[in-house]
């Protein structure tokens, strides 16, 4: 169980979660996404996509992350539920490797929700607080 | 410490936000005395998100001329507030995606029928039904029109004009359609082969969140000569129609906010805010962001007129009417850049103009309206909530000179999706919205709660603050019959 805590949002949906590492905020992360448009739990692990993404920044990482798993669900009907990354720092750029788990999008088992349009810069965080926790803010537009 | 905003009141639903040094030019707000405090409440309570600090960081933006604009309809949105409106100088201004966002081109698109209430009321609940089966809505719906890649680069070209030509409505709808359903800035080279990919199962599709299709009857005509116009009447039934560019244009948003965070740092663009990465408008990035835009627009454009001939195939299946009995009475967008003229100081300019949920409303006279409705100015689709009435105003002089041509898009959100969905059953929903008679067909009762009539401000109080200001003038109003939502 992941928990998120949902930001207040007029328009849109806002979400933190919290991790012991950066990795664990970036698969938590994906996860709240995808609660947001279906009920994650009711996802099988049957298929795997693999996603390789590079950005300058930690918080654009995050937007390539999250923005790659999203597209899935157009390109091939993909949904995930579980998901494991690593990350690593060269030359000041931040590589991806990572795997997310589900199935093809199944209307009547999944519970659909409200689709999830794009992944934006509003209030975007990725950084560690004093309590020594990773945290990853993200807002998205529904 | 932040100081907290302050509007000041300048005249009936009119006020101002004075500059203060990093501002460029001054904020403006049509709105109702509610919505002003709501505004200030946001401001003061230090709100992680407050739309009149998002409307100050657009008026930092450079090139922005007049003032930042806001509506009745304002709430907290990504970079702009949503029912903003930002007008740039192409020499100096610059092009912003968050002005924009990520559902390029969203709009409205309204059918004309020529039934009436009695006609319509024994087959509703058909009608309904069949709607619901027929039109893709919801999470992962694909729709039964396929393109091939070549195929899709032509509707980026050409809009509703393609969809016409295949065989999926009329002539006539393109005169009814903004920019006639075709912008001629398109180019498909500026869209990645992902946006692409994404979408070639979603054209002819509703989506999901605020999108509808609602059969509605005009309940009331405010404005006679403008209704007649239109081809409005008491107790006729019409068809609304909103969505957007589904899958591409989420993708050209998001694909186009890296570009353009890349293209800020290299310009040496300081934004106010990282949603309002932004490129000069007149240079590479801002010309290839501009034409990717025109290609989501025709999208969309290509998509309500899918839709709209799925809604003609139902009509006549269930009613007695023909295909071609149903008009397309508009259709236009409410998140969009396009060059207009504008008269700013007595002096007649070319500007980009952003609207981000914000629709384009120009006075009588104006050009590119239908002949038809050049007499009474455009109309401007406002779309309610399942549970209450929506209206169509028109563009009027006093918006010409005070909000660069733009009307509101909606009543606006008042509560976020969660706290909506812990307030509201889409069950309990479902049955009031029944008792009021008012049918609907949801693919997604947690859809149904985040999107409850009392998660909305008061349309009319909306609508009125519009209206009282004088940069509209309120032409009909429309009550719900029978709603179709994602």
């Amino acid at each position: 169980m992941v928990a998120v805590e949902w930001v207040d949002h007029t328009a849109d949906v806002g979400f933190r979660v919290r991790g012991d590492s950066r990795e664990a905020v970036f698969e938590s992360a994906a996860h709240a996404l995808f609660s947001i448009m279906l009920d994650v739990a009711t996802v099988r692990v049957r298929t795997r996509h693999s996603v390789q993404v590079s950005a300058n920044r930690l918080e654009e990482l995050l937007v390539e992350w999250l923005s790659e798993l999203l597209a899935q669900k157009d390109l091939n009907g993909q949904v995930f539920s579980h998901f494991q990354v690593n990350i690593d720092e060269r030359d000041g750029s931040y590589r991806l490797i990572g795997d997310a788990w589900g199935e093809p999008l199944d209307r009547d088992r999944h519970q659909p929700k409200t689709e999830v349009k794009g992944v934006s810069y509003l209030g975007l965080r990725v950084g560690m607080e004093q309590s020594g926790l990773w945290i990853a803010q993200v807002v998205v537009d529904v | 410490m932040r100081t907290a905003l302050e509007l000041e009141r300048i005249g009936p639903g009119e006020w101002h936000l004075p500059a203060d040094a990093e501002m460029c030019v001054p904020g403006a707000v049509f709105a109702d005395r509610d919505t002003v405090e709501q505004l200030g409440r946001d401001e003061a309570g230090g709100a992680q998100w407050s739309a009149l600090r998002q409307l100050r960081h657009v008026a930092m933006l450079p090139g922005i001329v007049g003032r930042a604009i806001a509506l009745a309809d304002v709430h907290p949105g990504y970079g702009f507030p949503i029912g903003g409106i930002g007008a740039f100088d192409p020499a100096d201004g610059v092009v912003v995606v968050g002005g924009v966002g990520f559902d390029i081109n969203c709009g409205v698109r309204m059918l004309a029928t020529p039934l009436m209430r009695q006609d319509v009321a024994p087959l509703l609940e058909r009608l309904g039904k069949r709607l619901f089966e027929a039109i893709p809505a919801g999470l992962g719906a694909e729709g039964a029109y396929r393109l091939t890649v070549a195929e899709l680069d032509q509707v980026l070209i050409s809009g509703a004009e393609y969809m016409v030509d295949a065989g999926y409505g009329v002539s006539e709808d393109l005169e009814c359609i903004e920019e006639g359903g075709r912008m001629t800035a398109a180019d498909p080279a500026t869209v990645s082969q992902r946006a692409k990919q994404r979408q070639f199962r979603q054209i002819g599709t509703l989506g999901s969140g605020n999108h509808y299709l609602e059969v509605q009857v005009v309940e009331a005509v405010l404005d006679r000569t403008a209704a007649d116009a239109y081809g409005l009447a008491e107790g006729q039934v019409v068809v609304s129609i909103h969505t957007g560019s589904r899958a591409l244009g989420h993708q050209i948003g998001q694909d186009y906010l890296k570009i353009m965070a890349a293209a800020a740092a290299r310009y040496g663009l300081e934004v106010p805010e990282r949603e309002l990465v932004c490129a000069p408008i007149d240079s590479t990035d801002g010309r290839n962001y501009l034409a990717a835009v025109a290609c989501g627009a025709n999208c969309a454009f290509a998509n309500r007129q899918m839709i709209a001939h799925l809604v003609r195939s139902i009509f006549h299946e269930v009613t007695s009417l023909g295909m071609s009995d149903i008009r397309t009475l508009y259709d236009i967008g409410h998140n969009n850049a396009k060059f207009e003229s504008h008269t700013v100081d007595g002096i007649s300019r070319q500007l980009l103009v952003h609207r981000k949920g914000s629709t384009r409303a120009f006075a009588l006279g104006a050009g590119e309206a239908p002949n038809a409705y050049r007499a009474v100015g455009h109309p401007i689709l406002v779309g309610g909530t399942m549970g209450t009435s929506s209206y169509v105003l028109r563009g009027t002089e006093v918006g010409m000179r005070k909000t660069f041509g733009s009307g509101i898009h909606g009543a606006g959100r008042a509560l976020s999706r969660k706290k909506a969905a812990k307030k509201f059953w889409g069950e309990t929903v479902q049955t009031e919205l029944e008792s009021q008679g008012i049918q609907l067909w949801a693919h997604s009762p947690r859809g149904i709660a985040e999107e409850a009539p009392g998660a909305y401000k008061d349309i009319e109080q909306v609508v009125r603050a519009s209206t009282e200001s004088g940069i509209s003038c309120s032409v009909a109003k429309l009550r719900p019959l029978a709603v179709v939502k994602g």
